[in-house]
């Protein structure tokens, strides 16, 4: 079944002075289904970072529909966003957003404080977790006292620690060096192989060649899409740097 | 280049920066101004020229030193604020391809801005508002208004260069900063990984003990002399607890709280303890600073107010009737009848009359009581032990007459009254001459001139003449030429105003002057003459010119605060904007984020207050035992003036904190939504 299912969403912003309108999606339609690893590729200003946060709920569509698990969430009242987006959705960020005043095991326990967890039902969800992402060593350190990698990495276990519908992964890899990246996909690649769907944009061929499934999009719009099936990470690569440079050299639609 | 690119983006830099710069250049002019009209009160030629001005006129003298050296170190403090604000900005110019010595004109231009419009307005607001301050002045000390407006050269030229030179010194001192630093530091001093404060045990101990050291001796003390003498090291030791406290005990207190596990894992408590062990880091001096401002304000007016409110009781208590006259020197009995013949002449002059009066002759001594003990040794001598006690001793006769009454003493016994002090000595022995103590004597008014409350006071009857002088040969052994003499008191209610009353006072004087003409020394009379009211004016003017003392450096230390609150919330808007941020994609909203927030910074703006107030009411019994000091007994009143100041001080407080936390929220909430 689909977890995801995005409908002709529509997203215009009006400046603020002047009234120009600036049209950020024109048209996306795309669903994702339980268990899948998708990516997004775009641009900069292609519409990838609007698209994520209409999908966070931090932003709202002009028009169109999107349904998480069949709730809609334009439908929903301010008041049950918060918690909504706390028990559905895990969120990955470029630059981390740990927060320095927690230390790391604290920062993965935020969300689950949030909803009001016991303290023993945290340390037991967590240990697995941090055993997973080899981060155990570090739970009492401070963001500023560990590498980028491993704040990457405390950031996906404060994702994964509410067991969320669908984690967004918003260009996770876009502040680490090549070696902790690609640490960080084979996990993104572990955790979908553990049944948790994954929907991650990102600018990156490497990484977007780690996912099963590929959207590009281009003004706006879902341009085409890729299955990985059965291709190694290298042959995904190279269609992947196929379909780019048809993007660029400005090739008609087709599909 | 054009010669005044530096001049324009200076301008610009400074415009772009108004949040920052414009509370600044206020606090500067409203310093300037306060500084300006304490100067120009001291050298205003009309209030020379008013009768008790001289004391006056070396009350705003301290007010001047006090203002400035508060002005030195307060533009500095914000000044390194803006500094640490502003790096980012210098090392953007820096890399952008200034040079350093390009980015020092800048600041110089920077300065000269900020320095000509903080003195301009300065002197512009301080010549405004100084005829308002004097006419204020001259009603709370009661004098008259004899001049017009006036502008002060003196105050102007030396608001002008006193200001000049501490911002020349902030320049300098900022030109030094971005010198030693190199742009990359600059560029990301602002953003600099913050690291978790240390739990500094010893010092947060440290600091329980100097804020318990300060409190028991505030509490202890019970001799006014003492208390003057211990007030400073009470202060002192206040202060240090104080900075202790909120620097290592705030961080030791929320650790504790992190630690267990049960209380730290709920929303509330988790967002809140966290954040504001990250907070007190930052701010714990600046906390410090607002507690010890806000306990100054509090003593200095709520102390001023209750002396001011306190002048008739303090007078009342000084001058039982409306003259008092006392005549020095062991007067004969013809003096005394002369100088009753005189006053009487007096109030008849004035077409007044007597309504009631208090005659008697009393030997003052000093002595270090120890126990039953009574010690006649000189001051100082080494032998001294005890406690320094005055005596005032007169003879039964004169107490029967003065008082009314009908008592009788045997040879060895004596009568007493406290007028500060132990009741329940059986018996005392002056070097040795042992007397009992017949009947402790309540309700005996004869307080006089010499009532003082600094140290404890014994009122004296003994049987006869002989014994008085027997005692006075004994003092006169040990005082030799420093001796006391036996003294004639005066004390007098007469009809009329205060004014004829003063009049009559003037006129006794006169009479008193007539008589000595050419009389040799030993027939002189040596008199003190006092009006009621006239020492009632001067103290008037003694008290208010403290009031208004206190009221000024007041809001002198108001003003500071706010600034200080203000700096405060806008450097932690800027700070918490991020945070803000993270929290909502986490999962909170922000309505519970603005909560939170909200909590965190009511709990941190308010603890200063909170712990200010527990300074003033630890401050208390010291406080009230240095105005007996100035004969202010009435600690209902005293009481009264602490919890009204308390009430104005902490409603002024809560406005200040609304419109600052306004100006957070509109910085930490500008993207957040």
């Amino acid at each position: 079944m689909a977890i995801l299912e995005v409908n002709n969403v529509k997203k215009v912003y009006t400046t603020r002075f002047g009234g120009n309108q600036v049209q950020a999606l024109a048209d996306v339609s795309f669903s994702v289904e339980k268990g899948e690893y998708v990516a997004i590729m775009g641009e900069s200003g292609s519409g990838k970072t609007t698209l994520l946060n209409i999908l966070a709920a931090l932003d709202k569509a002009t028009s169109g529909l999107v349904l998480l698990n069949g709730k809609n969430l334009s439908t929903l009242r301010d008041s049950e966003v918060s918690a909504f987006r706390r028990e559905n959705l895990g969120f990955v960020f470029q630059d981390f957003n740990l927060l320095d005043n927690f230390n790391i095991q604290d920062n993965i326990f935020l969300p689950l404080v949030l909803a009001g967890k016991n303290y023993n039902e945290m340390r037991v969800r967590l240990m697995p977790i941090a055993e997973n992402l080899g981060i155990k060593q570090i739970l009492g350190k401070y963001p500023y006292e560990v590498s980028g990698g491993q704040k990457q990495r405390a950031a996906v276990a404060r994702a994964l620690i509410t067991n969320p519908q669908l984690i967004l992964a918003d260009e996770p890899t876009g502040a680490l060096d090549s070696k902790a990246s690609e640490s960080l996909l084979s996990q993104f690649q572990e955790i979908n192989g553990a049944g948790q769907t994954i929907l991650m944009v990102t600018h990156s061929t490497k990484a977007a060649s780690r996912a099963k499934r590929v959207l590009f999009i281009k003004d706006g719009q879902v341009f085409h899409q890729l299955y990985k099936g059965s291709s190694t990470d290298e042959e995904m690569y190279q269609k992947i740097s196929d379909t780019l440079t048809v993007i660029t050299t400005g090739g008609g639609r087709h599909e | 280049m054009n010669k005044f690119f530096y001049g324009r983006l200076a301008f610009s830099n400074l415009k772009k920066n108004g949040r920052l710069y414009l509370p600044y250049i206020l606090a500067a002019v409203g310093i300037g101004a306060m500084y300006y009209i304490m100067v120009a009160l001291t050298g205003d030629e009309g209030l020379s020229k008013m009768p008790g001005a001289a004391d006056l006129k070396m009350i705003m003298g301290l007010g001047c030193g006090i203002i400035m050296i508060f002005a030195v170190v307060f533009l500095f403090y914000t000044n390194s604020f803006l500094m640490k604000r502003r790096k980012k900005e210098f090392g953007l110019f820096h890399i952008l391809g200034m040079e350093k010595r390009h980015i020092g004109k800048m600041m110089f231009w920077e300065t000269c801005m900020v320095a000509s419009l903080s003195i301009a307005g300065g002197l512009a607001a301080g010549i405004i508002l100084y005829k308002l301050v004097v006419l204020v002045l001259l009603r709370i000390t009661g004098l008259e208004v004899p001049f017009g407006f006036t502008v002060s050269n003196s105050g102007m030229a030396n608001m002008t260069v006193s200001f000049l030179t501490v911002f020349a010194v902030t320049l300098l001192y900022n030109m030094l900063q971005v010198r030693k630093a190199n742009a990359i530091e600059l560029l990301h001093s602002t953003s600099q990984g913050e690291k978790e404060p240390k739990t500094r045990w010893l010092m947060a101990v440290l600091g329980v003990l100097a804020l318990g050291g300060g409190y028991t001796i505030a509490i202890v003390i019970e001799s006014p002399m003492e208390a003057l003498l211990m007030f400073f090291v009470a202060v002192l030791l206040v202060i240090v607890g104080t900075y202790c406290l909120f620097t290592a005990g705030s961080i030791a207190v929320l650790k504790i709280m992190r630690r267990n596990k049960k209380y730290y894992y709920k929303t509330k408590h988790f967002i809140s303890v966290s954040g504001m062990i990250y907070r007190m880091k930052q701010n714990a001096v600046g906390l410090a600073n607002i507690c010890i401002l806000s306990t100054m304000v509090l003593v200095m007016v709520s102390g001023t107010v209750s002396l001011y409110a306190g002048v008739d009781d303090i007078i009342n208590n000084r001058y039982p009737k409306d003259i008092s006259i006392t005549g020095y020197g062991n007067m004969t009995k013809e003096q005394k009848a002369a100088l009753d013949g005189m006053f009487q002449q007096a109030v008849e002059e004035s077409s007044l009359a007597v309504e009631e009066t208090v005659r008697y002759t009393a030997l003052n001594i000093a002595v270090y009581k120890s126990g039953e003990n009574m010690n006649i040794i000189a001051p100082g001598a080494v032998t001294a032990e005890g406690e320094l006690c005055a005596l005032e001793f007169i003879t039964l006769e004169e107490y029967n007459l003065a008082a009314g009454e009908q008592k009788e003493l045997a040879e060895d016994e004596i009568l007493v009254s406290v007028r500060q002090g132990k009741e329940g000595d059986q018996s005392y022995s002056f070097n040795g001459r042992s007397f009992r103590i017949k009947e402790y004597l309540k309700d005996f008014d004869m307080e006089g001139l010499d009532s003082n409350v600094i140290y404890d006071g014994y009122f004296i009857v003994v049987r006869d003449d002989a014994i008085l002088q027997e005692l006075n040969e004994m003092q006169r052994e040990v005082y030799q030429n420093r001796a006391s003499t036996t003294d004639y008191y005066v004390y007098a209610d007469i009809t009329g105003t205060a004014e004829e009353s003063k009049g009559c006072a003037r006129r006794l004087e006169e009479l008193l002057e007539a008589y000595n003409q050419g009389k040799g020394e030993e027939d002189t009379l040596s008199v003190r003459i006092d009006a009621k009211a006239e020492s009632k004016d001067s103290f008037m003017i003694f008290c208010g010119g403290f009031l208004f003392l206190g009221v000024f450096l007041g809001f002198v230390f108001l003003m500071a605060t706010v600034l200080i609150i203000y700096y405060k919330q806008v450097s932690e808007g800027y700070e918490d904007k991020g945070r803000f941020e993270i929290m909502q994609k986490v999962g909170m909203s922000p309505r519970e984020v603005k909560a939170s927030i909200r909590s965190q910074i009511l709990k941190v703006f308010f603890l200063p207050l909170v712990m200010a107030c527990i300074h003033l009411a630890m401050a208390f019994p010291m406080m009230n035992r240095l105005l007996l000091l100035f004969n202010m007994k009435n600690a209902g009143l005293f009481a009264i003036c602490v919890v009204v100041t308390v009430g104005v001080f902490g409603v002024i407080y809560g406005i200040v904190f609304g419109i600052t936390a306004k100006a957070y929220y509109r910085i930490a909430g500008e993207r957040a939504r």
